[in-house]
Formats: structure tokens, C-alpha cells, sequence
């Protein structure tokens, strides 16, 4: 067992680290310009604040610790190139090509013509507007070509020659198959991931897409998850085992018969539990307030009938499946235990059957909960962001499922990652608990483990 | 004698199930099936036999037919308004499609209200949405698309889980022994199959912009006789020359501790918050890459599981006495370990079609992941949700999710208990 914490605790850390190249990978991936959406919206390229918003966030430096490819790709300027449809179109020009002092002279010329844009007025300079618009689109070579023809109409005469002769050069040559073989490109710690791994670890996910930063909107709405969630956990417990003492004092049939309903129950999703209820009991007579869950009630010194209305729907929702897996886990264990010698010798010494279920078979029953428990924590996010989202409570839930939709990725992995951490810790708790409650482990006996 | 050969078989298959206790959600799963199959004939805008202009047509299945390139005649009729079609026609039982649009309906329509329809044959006996569509059509539409979903994801995931947990469990960590030589040109042959798939798949993604169907084959044939020459290459050559000569040590490689370490660190990320990242990053994919991605992340336990059973079942007299008459490693695995650990197999593979089913319901329900256009059970329940007041569009798709569910779960319930 102290084994199999040993290797819990040193896998905290490795497993972070894959989670968060995973996340950052799909980051990376995910489409649009990012530095748009970090700055709010509409500013263009030629703003200082784009180039100022490059510099802030490090976004001209290279994603990774190393990279590998082509030996004609440099990923370190690549990284450089801003926007990300200019980056495409390089990309695109240098792969079909294999030489990277041609690409980088080429696009260098054709931003010498893009920033001539004083020269003209009129419609010219919204022709040259549109044309660089195209080329930071990002392009292939056949639409390059059109975009220069384009350019021949407003710069006639020599000022397109170096252009032109760029663009022959690489439209002729193609890499050779030795060029393909993989070199490795160092960039040490000055990378992307690494700031960010960083910062993640401290707890700092940098700006949401939405302006703030996401360590304020978590905190803004942690306390609702919380409240709810802490509730809901300390409810299912009570709630299963009270079911258990109950159903146990009941005649063999009713017992097999409340099992079968149970199991039926199981298959009903929280969600739709949810509309039902609120079809049901949101009326005048019962939960009035139901959907006008007030930002700021609870901490405001709402009165506890305010909160018992607000919250009794939400956290039943919450605590259904729970209660219902809880119970079933404890009559298997229940059962399980009874077939055990220990019971008949109780038994035979004359122990009532109460005693010998609350003081022998229960406490023995409830050690495998704590895997449960230990589940049961790293689930406390997700089952949030359906109630949340149904009750209109300003929780996490509702914000990753808001993140979501808006496709705010700063905020949609930083609870990912939070998300993970809470599921390593839910497992390690259950592995101290296991350790604390079953004698068998803290006297190094059997051990679960190996 | 085939027929009684299969009737026979039929017989003791039904007699187990009246064993188990479990006829009634072998039925229903049986009579999803049915539906799924046959939707064309039990719900469509078209009829399913109709005469224009003296030939026979079958439109409702026709159009499938079409779709898939099989009947080119069916062009003829695409255009025909088959509300006002006189001639001969059989319409289905309900004749509506999960996508027909009835405007004159619009707004929920409850199951009791005052429909305006032309016949009690055109009325919408569950009602309708928002914009008009069947709500019965939706529901028998949503059966195919949750045999779909059960398909997809139980391949995926089964195949993963069963592959993994199997090559953990039987290999171990010391049954797999490799000379250094062997070790180093398979690391290095496995590099350059992956930066060679990364290659293809990367420049031709960038230099020409789509990926065609040549680059993807490629991309799975050199990897393979890029491995088949390496094979050789070993055996042939270093192994006789190099490995046999100066008789060199092996090192076992700890196949099992390395997809151990790769379950734990699966088990220890959020299983749907990672599905909802992934799925943000795709925007808005097709149903069977959702699938997949399902299968994708929920094969972590069924792995689990097949490894802890395959680990027992290794231990036993039979699988050493087969190993010293020496069969084949492949041929124990799939004659002597697998019949063994089938019922568990089945049974979590079971539990987790089932998870699927309510993580597919829930996502629906917020409007993440259905694509757009297809109408499933959690698609009606996420239109329930817009408008609390029109119960029938939560009550009666939630029953069958739950049903199905439910009969899944006892299955699988009932198996265990047996076993």
C-alpha cells in the first residue's frame, strides 16, 4: 500500500506534465488567431498594439523544448511570422520549394510592397488592403500568382521584378528527398510551453479571450461550485447510508424488490431527472425563485429559506447517481461481508442481529467506499456543468460551458487542468483514507496492492 | 437443414435468456435494432411504394439507394411533391422524417392538442418541436442513431481495451526479451515510422492543402514495410551475424509496467473534460469521428479489466501446458485465454456502450457534439430543455434513454451474476 502511494505521489507530477502537453497541443492546433482574441477583437497588424501583444504574451517564440523536421524548416523564425495566415502561407511556399532563404526574401519583399500603402489613395489603397488581407489569409502558389498579377496593376514598371523573381525561383525548385531527413532544433527553456507549464503550476492561466483574467473568473464563481458540490457530497453520503439502514431492516423480498428499483433508477441521466423536477416542483406553491438564482444571494446573508429554495433542486440533482452508486456498492460489500465466518461466530455467541450489522458488518462494508470517494471528487467539475448549466447557477460549470461555446480556450484548459490536479489529489486521499480506516494495511498485512 | 441447424441455435440462445431473466431487454434492444434497420419503412416524408407516370418506385428507400450511387433512376423523381401525388401511393406509418419541417404545426404542438392536419393519418401523435418536426419521427430516427453510437463506440473501445489490456496482461514484463542490437534498430525503425506518417501526412497537408486518399494510404503502408524490412534485416543478418557471434545479452522490455503506466496516467485525466477539449478542437465533427473519440477515451477501463483477467487466467495449469507444447503465443491468447475472459469482457464492454450512451445524451443536451442536423434522443431533450412547459419533448426520449440504458446495465447485471 505505501507502495502504491509512493508511485501515486511521484506519478503527480509526470502526469501533469503529459496532461498539459496534451492541452497545450490542442492550443496549439486549435484554429483563429489567438492574438486577436487576446487583445479584444478588432485591431489589425499594423497596430503597435498587435506587435506590443506579440512581445506580452511571447508569441513570436517557438512552442516547444525542441523541434523535428525537414532540415529546410526553421521552426525558430517560423515561430516569428505573424499573422497566422502569413505563417501558412510561407509554410505552405516553403515546403513546396525547400529553400528558406528564397521564402524569407520573398515574403520580405512582398511586405515592402504591402507597407507602401502612403504611396496611394483611393480606391488603390483599398486595393492594396484587400490584396494584403488575402496574402495574411493565408494562400497556396496558384492563388499567390493571382494576388501578383494583382499587384502588377498597381505597381507597374520594376518595383514587382524582385517579387517575381522570388516567386519563379521557388514555383521552380523542389526539395530533394535527402532533405526530408529529420534534424533535430534545440530552443531550450525560452519556449512557449514552458511559460506556460510554469505559470499553470502556480496557479496563473494568464488572460480569457473575454478580457479578464481567468484566475478572477474562477474565483468569481469557485464558491457557488463549491457550496453546492460540498452540500450535494455530504448528502449523498448521509442520504445512501441511511437507505442502507433502512432497506436492512426490511423482509428478504422488499430488500431484492428496492434493489431492482434501484438499479433501474441508475439509468436515469442527471439531466433529465432535472427537467422533471423543475416541470414538476418549480411552481408557485413549492420552489418560486427556482430560475432567478440571484448572483450574490448566498454570500449577501440570504436568509436560509432564500438558500433552501435556491439550492434543494440543484443539489438533489447533483447527489442522485451518487446516492444510487454509493448504496449499490454498499449492499455488494454488504452481502459480501455477511457470507463471512466472523458473522456466524458472532451469531452463534448470541450478538443481535442490529449490533452485529452496525458494530461488525458496516464498518468493514464501508472500507471500498473510499475509491469511491476518491472517483467521486474528480467527477465534482463535470456533473456541475450540466446542473449548473440547467439552474443558471454562475458556478464553473456554467463558465467551462460557457468557454466552451465561445471557444475561450485560456479558461477551457485551465479547467482541464484543474480538472486534473483535483482527480490526482481525489486518488491520493482515497489511498491516505484506505490507509487511515483498514487495520490490514497500516499493520502491513495484505495489501491491495501489489 | 441450415434452417434447423439455425433454429435450434435460436432455441437454446432463448432458453438462456429466459434463464437470465433478462427477455425483456433483450427485446427491446432486439426491436431497436428493428427500427434502426428498417426506419425508411416505419418513418418518412416518402412514401415507400408509389406509381408516377406507370412505373413503380420505392421513393422512401430509394433515396438511400441514390445517396449511395446504387439506383441512378430515382433521379427522375427527386423532385416530386409527394404530399400532392395522386396516383398510387403506401406512405410509412408515420409519414414524417426526423428533418420534415411542418410549418402549419410549428411552435410545440402537444400530443392532445388541436392539430391542423389534413387526415388522423398525417397527425402528429407525439407532438412537434419548435419548427415543426415529428417528435415520433425524431424518436424512431433516434434508434438508428443510437445503434450507431452503440456500434461505433463499442468497436472502438472494445477493440482498444481488448488489444491493450491483452498485450499488458500476456506479455508481462519478462516474457519479451530483446538483444541490444534488436532493441536499438526497432527503436530507431519506430521513429522513423512515425516521423515518415508525420511527413506525408504534414506536407501534404501543407504544401497541397487537402489530404487524398493516396497520401493516407501511404501513410499506413510504409510504416508497415518499412517494419517488415527491418524484420528481415534482423533475422536474416544482424541476428546471425552480430547477435549469434558474440553472443549478447538479452533485456526483457517491461511491456506490461509501460501500458500500466499508460492506463494510470489515462485514469488520472478528466475523462470529459479531455472528450470536451478534444471535441472543441475538431468543431463541430461528424458523428462517427464523435464516436470515435468516445471509444477513444473510454477504453481505459475495459483495458483494466482484461489485464487483471488475463493475468489470472495466465496462471492456470492449461495455458502452462499448452505453452510447453509449444503453441504459438497468438494461438494460446486467442484458443485458450479469450474464451475465458469473453463473458467480462462483454460485460464491461457492456457498462461502458452504456456510459456512452448518457456522456452522448448529456453533451446533446447542452448542444455540444450531435452534428448539425441529426436528430437524436438527447437533441429532443436539449429542445425540452429551451421550453420546459412542452413535456413531451423530455418525457418520452428520456424513457426510451432510460429503458435502453436500463436494459444494457441488466444485461450485463444479470451476466455477472451468473458468472
Amino acid at each position: 500500500m505505501y507502495r502504491k502511494i509512493l508511485i501515486r505521489v511521484l506519478l503527480f507530477y509526470p502526469t501533469l506534465f503529459v496532461l498539459s502537453i496534451f492541452l497545450f497541443m490542442l492550443r496549439e492546433s486549435a484554429t483563429g488567431d489567438e492574438v486577436i482574441s487576446l487583445c479584444g477583437g478588432d485591431i489589425i497588424f499594423e497596430d503597435r498594439l498587435y506587435q506590443e501583444c506579440i512581445k506580452a504574451y511571447d508569441l513570436d517564440k517557438p512552442s516547444f523544448y525542441f523541434s523535428i523536421g525537414p532540415s529546410f524548416v526553421n521552426h525558430n523564425a517560423l515561430a516569428a511570422v505573424f499573422p497566422e495566415g502569413r505563417r501558412n502561407t510561407v509554410e505552405h511556399l516553403l515546403y513546396n520549394s525547400g529553400d528558406w532563404q528564397l521564402v524569407k526574401g520573398f515574403d520580405s519583399e512582398m511586405m515592402k510592397l504591402f507597407t507602401a500603402s502612403n504611396e496611394f489613395a483611393g480606391d488603390n489603397a483599398i486595393e492594396l488592403k484587400n490584396l494584403k488581407n488575402r496574402y495574411f489569409r493565408g494562400l497556396d502558389s496558384n492563388e499567390l500568382a493571382v494576388v501578383i498579377e494583382d499587384l502588377s496593376t498597381l505597381f507597374p514598371g520594376e518595383r514587382l521584378d524582385p517579387v517575381r523573381s522570388f516567386f519563379g525561383s521557388i514555383i521552380n525548385e523542389k526539395p530533394k528527398l535527402w532533405d526530408y531527413i529529420p534534424s533535430l532544433e534545440l530552443h531550450g527553456f525560452d519556449n512557449r510551453f514552458h511559460k506556460w507549464w510554469r505559470s499553470a503550476i502556480d496557479f496563473d492561466f494568464g488572460q480569457s479571450f473575454r478580457g479578464r483574467s481567468v484566475n478572477s473568473l474562477i474565483k468569481g464563481s469557485v464558491k457557488y461550485t463549491l457550496l453546492l458540490n460540498l452540500l450535494a457530497f455530504f448528502l449523498s453520503i448521509v442520504a445512501s447510508i441511511g437507505l442502507v439502514f433502512f432497506v436492512n431492516r426490511q423482509r428478504e423480498h422488499i430488500r431484492n424488490r428496492f434493489d431492482g428499483v434501484i438499479s433501474m433508477l441508475m439509468a436515469v441521466p442527471r439531466f433529465w431527472l432535472a427537467t422533471l423536477l423543475i416541470f414538476f416542483f418549480a411552481n408557485k406553491i413549492l420552489f418560486p425563485e427556482l430560475s432567478l438564482f440571484r448572483i450574490g444571494a448566498v454570500e449577501k446573508g440570504a436568509s436560509v429559506q432564500d438558500i433552501f429554495q435556491y439550492l434543494t433542486l440543484p443539489i438533489f440533482c447533483l447527489a442522485f447517481p451518487i446516492i444510487l452508486s454509493i448504496y449499490k456498492h454498499l449492499r455488494e460489500n454488504i452481502a459480501k461481508e455477511y457470507s463471512k465466518q466472523y458473522v456466524q461466530a458472532a451469531r452463534s455467541r448470541g450478538i443481535k442481529e442490529k449490533q452485529i450489522f452496525s458494530l461488525y458488518v458496516l464498518p468493514n462494508a464501508l472500507n471500498p467506499l473510499f475509491t469511491l470517494i476518491g472517483t467521486l471528487f474528480s467527477r465534482l467539475l463535470v456533473g456541475s456543468v450540466i446542473i449548473e448549466s440547467i439552474f443558471f447557477i454562475p458556478g464553473l460549470g456554467g463558465l467551462l460551458f460557457d468557454a466552451f461555446m465561445s471557444n475561450d480556450w485560456p479558461v477551457l484548459y485551465a479547467l482541464c487542468f484543474i480538472s486534473g490536479i483535483m482527480t490526482l489529489v481525489g486518488y491520493l486521499i482515497s489511498d491516505l483514507l484506505y490507509l487511515v480506516f483498514d487495520p490490514k494495511l497500516r499493520l502491513g498485512g495484505l495489501g491491495h496492492g501489489k | 437443414m441450415v434452417n434447423k441447424k439455425f433454429r435450434s441455435s435460436f432455441k437454446s440462445f432463448w432458453i438462456k435468456v429466459k434463464q437470465l431473466k433478462i427477455r425483456f431487454a433483450v427485446v427491446w434492444l432486439l426491436s431497436l435494432f428493428f427500427v434502426a434497420i428498417f426506419l425508411e419503412f416505419l418513418a418518412s416524408d416518402k412514401p415507400i411504394l408509389a406509381k408516377v407516370e406507370e412505373t413503380w418506385y420505392m421513393p422512401s428507400i430509394g433515396e438511400t439507394m441514390f445517396d449511395l450511387g446504387i439506383n441512378e433512376r430515382y433521379n427522375k423523381i427527386r423532385r416530386v411533391k409527394w404530399e400532392k401525388h395522386d396516383e398510387f401511393k403506401i406512405m410509412p406509418v408515420v409519414p414524417y422524417s426526423a428533418n420534415t419541417l411542418d410549418l402549419k404545426n410549428a411552435s410545440y404542438k402537444g400530443p392532445f392538442e388541436k392539430q391542423r392536419v389534413k387526415s388522423i393519418r398525417y397527425r402528429h401523435w407525439l407532438g412537434t418541436d419548435k419548427i415543426g418536426r415529428d417528435v415520433l419521427a425524431g424518436l424512431l430516427n433516434g434508434c438508428r442513431l443510437i445503434i450507431k453510437i452503440m456500434l461505433i463506440v463499442g468497436l472502438v473501445a472494445g477493440a482498444l481495451g481488448l488489444l491493450i489490456g491483452g498485450f499488458a496482461g500476456f506479455l508481462g514484463d519478462r516474457s519479451v526479451k530483446w538483444t541490444l542490437s534488436k532493441i536499438i534498430l526497432y527503436g530507431l525503425g519506430g521513429f522513423m515510422a512515425c516521423y515518415i506518417v508525420f511527413m506525408i501526412l504534414n506536407v501534404s497537408l501543407i504544401s497541397k492543402g487537402v489530404l487524398h486518399i493516396k497520401e493516407v494510404v501511404l501513410a499506413i503502408v510504409v510504416p508497415i514495410g518499412l517494419f517488415g524490412i527491418l524484420r528481415q534485416l534482423y533475422r536474416r543478418i544482424i541476428y546471425k551475424q552480430i547477435d549469434l557471434r558474440f553472443s549478447l545479452s538479452s533485456y526483457s522490455i517491461p511491456i506490461d509496467s509501460i501500458f500500466y503506466f499508460v492506463i494510470v496516467l489515462i485514469t488520472a485525466m478528466p475523462v470529459t473534460m479531455i472528450l470536451l477539449a478534444l471535441l472543441g478542437y475538431f468543431q463541430s465533427p461528424s458523428l462517427v469521428l464523435t464516436m470515435c473519440l468516445f471509444g477513444l477515451v473510454l477504453w481505459k477501463n475495459i483495458a483494466r479489466i482484461i489485464r487483471g483477467e488475463v493475468l489470472r487466467v495466465k496462471e492456470q495449469d492449461y495455458i502452462i501446458a499448452s505453452r510447453q507444447l509449444g503453441l504459438s503465443k497468438g494461438r494460446i491468447f486467442w484458443r485458450h485465454i479469450f474464451p475465458n475472459i469473453k463473458n467480462q469482457f462483454f460485460i464491461t464492454l457492456a457498462l461502458a456502450v452504456s456510459g456512452s450512451l448518457l456522456i452522448e445524451a448529456s453533451l446533446s443536451f447542452l448542444g455540444i457534439g450531435m452534428a448539425v442536423g441529426e436528430i437524436s434522443w438527447g437533441v429532443l431533450l436539449s429542445q425540452g430543455k429551451s421550453n420546459i412547459s412542452a413535456y413531451w419533448l423530455s418525457l418520452f426520449p428520456g424513457i426510451l434513454l432510460v429503458i435502453t440504458v436500463y436494459s444494457i446495465n441488466a444485461i450485463a447485471e444479470r451476466y455477472k451474476k451468473v458468472n
